[in-house]
């Protein structure tokens, strides 16, 4: 007996492109499946009640049929609304990063219900609470970690002795943290204070609402970003577009709440 | 394996580099130009021929147009303190058709998408200034679409102009004409709850 060709789906939209006259191709995250693309007929026709829920950061319950092509959208039903998100210019970018960063790390067919929850409770927690570094921060690091490749803050990775409270080194090739000693035989290795380990293994054992109870300055803030920023790059062989319009954004100070 | 003659290869080709049209549509197509009347495809061609040659952009709002000015900047009639700011030319057409403005406008050619890598400067956006400094403008309207990038594209403006003395409006958003209540979506119906009129 063949499986029923209908099935329903929660997701969250993290892309979409528009493929002929009124059709998108839509790219969601899913706790069941994974990544899966499927097609909405129709859903750019003025009107449709499946276009609002098929914008990105739409988080919604999909019933779907399934093609021996990509399979097609029927019908869409809005589970949340991230209305604070989508009237705050930085919220939005913040958003369309995140969507972007998960679209670069994940594969069609693999599971994602970590990636997903990760991505829907950091969704609501901008929309609660709006946007900062320790968020972006946070969410590259437990994304990274949920997918394997998050770098290995315990022991040296180069010799495999214990981390002493001292400045040590992070290694994208190697992936992860070097110590003193051996930070002079990695060449990729960069320093890394110890408020920095600290910080970012606290982040791979609490929530986002603890997460963010840890104000880095800007020192810190800056050597997170740019520590997490080499090893999202060295794993994902790019960078992403939307984290330099997020840089924009800042430099031109056109933002409407405080990142 | 099915041979096909090159001139008609050579259109099914050239159709199929058009945006949804896939090599099955175009190599129809192309069997369908072969058998119009030679009439059909001399107007077609002259037409095609025409499109890149007599189409200019229009030096003051950016939409296309066969003249510069076009025809909306260089009409006198038109209310020259409202100046209404759409995503593409295409976007006019619909806006015309309405008859309920009577400004001028301002085409950004495409929206704000930092995923695909569109930013400010890849848009009409370092134009919009000059413009609006200018004494007639008193009301700008943010006529981008209502998706995410649109949505970004009209906060950024809003961002980008405060500095200036005009009053800033967006279009109102809420349930389109000859819809039914019981199937319209949550994020419309909203909308139009928060945004609802006297009556």
């Amino acid at each position: 007996m063949s499986a029923s060709r209908d099935y329903q789906v929660e997701g969250i939209v993290i892309r979409h492109v528009a493929i002929g006259e009124r059709d998108k191709l839509v790219t969601l995250l899913t706790p069941d499946q994974g990544k899966v693309s499927a097609v909405a007929k129709s859903a750019r026709r003025p009107g449709s009640s499946l276009g609002p829920c098929l914008e990105t950061l739409s988080h919604a319950r999909f019933h779907c049929i399934r093609r021996r092509s990509t399979d097609l959208i029927v019908q869409a039903q809005t589970i949340s609304t991230f209305t604070s998100i989508m009237s705050d210019l930085w919220s939005t970018s913040c958003g369309l990063y995140l969507a972007e960063f998960v679209d670069a790390c994940t594969v069609e067919g693999s599971p994602g219900s970590a990636s997903y929850d990760l991505l829907l409770c950091t969704l609501r927690e901008i929309d609660h609470a709006g946007c900062d570094d320790v968020v972006l921060r946070y969410f590259e690091l437990r994304l990274l970690d949920t997918l394997g490749f998050c770098p290995s803050l315990k022991r040296c990775v180069h010799c495999g002795g214990a981390l002493q409270p001292v400045e040590n080194g992070l290694s994208a090739s190697l992936g992860g943290a070097v110590c003193a000693d051996c930070l002079d035989h990695c060449a990729d290795a960069r320093t890394l204070s110890v408020d920095a380990l600290k910080v970012m293994r606290f982040w791979l054992t609490a929530d986002l609402a603890t997460a963010r109870r840890v104000k880095p300055g800007d020192p810190l803030a800056r050597e997170l970003d740019e520590q997490l920023h080499r090893f999202l790059v060295h794993v994902l062989q790019r960078d992403l577009k939307s984290r330099s319009w997020l840089a924009r954004l800042r430099t031109e100070r056109l933002l409407t709440t405080n990142p | 394996m099915a041979m096909t003659v090159e001139p008609i290869a050579r259109v099914a080709r050239a159709l199929s580099s058009l945006p949804g049209i896939g090599p099955k549509s175009a190599q129809r197509l192309a069997y369908h130009l072969l058998n119009s009347p030679d009439a059909d495809i001399e107007e077609l061609a002259d037409a095609l021929r025409a499109l890149k040659g007599s189409v200019v952009v229009c030096s003051s709002c950016f939409n296309v147009t066969s003249s510069d000015p076009c025809s909306v900047c260089s009409d006198s009639q038109r209310d020259r303190s409202f100046l209404c700011v759409v995503e593409r030319p295409s976007d006019i057409a619909p806006i015309e058709r309405t008859g309920r403005f009577h400004g001028l406008y301002h085409v950004l050619h495409g929206s704000l998408s930092p995923s695909k890598g569109i930013g400010p400067e890849d848009l009409k956006l370092a134009e919009l200034l000059p413009r609006l400094r200018s004494a007639e403008v008193t009301e700008l309207i943010l006529a981008t679409n209502p998706t995410l990038e649109g949505e970004a594209t009209a906060m950024y403006i809003r961002q980008m102009v405060a500095s200036v003395d005009v009053k800033v409006t967006k279009l109102a958003r809420g349930l389109p004409y000859g819809a039914d209540l019981e199937y319209a979506d949550d994020m419309t119906l909203g909308q139009a709850i928060e945004l609802r009129q006297g009556f």
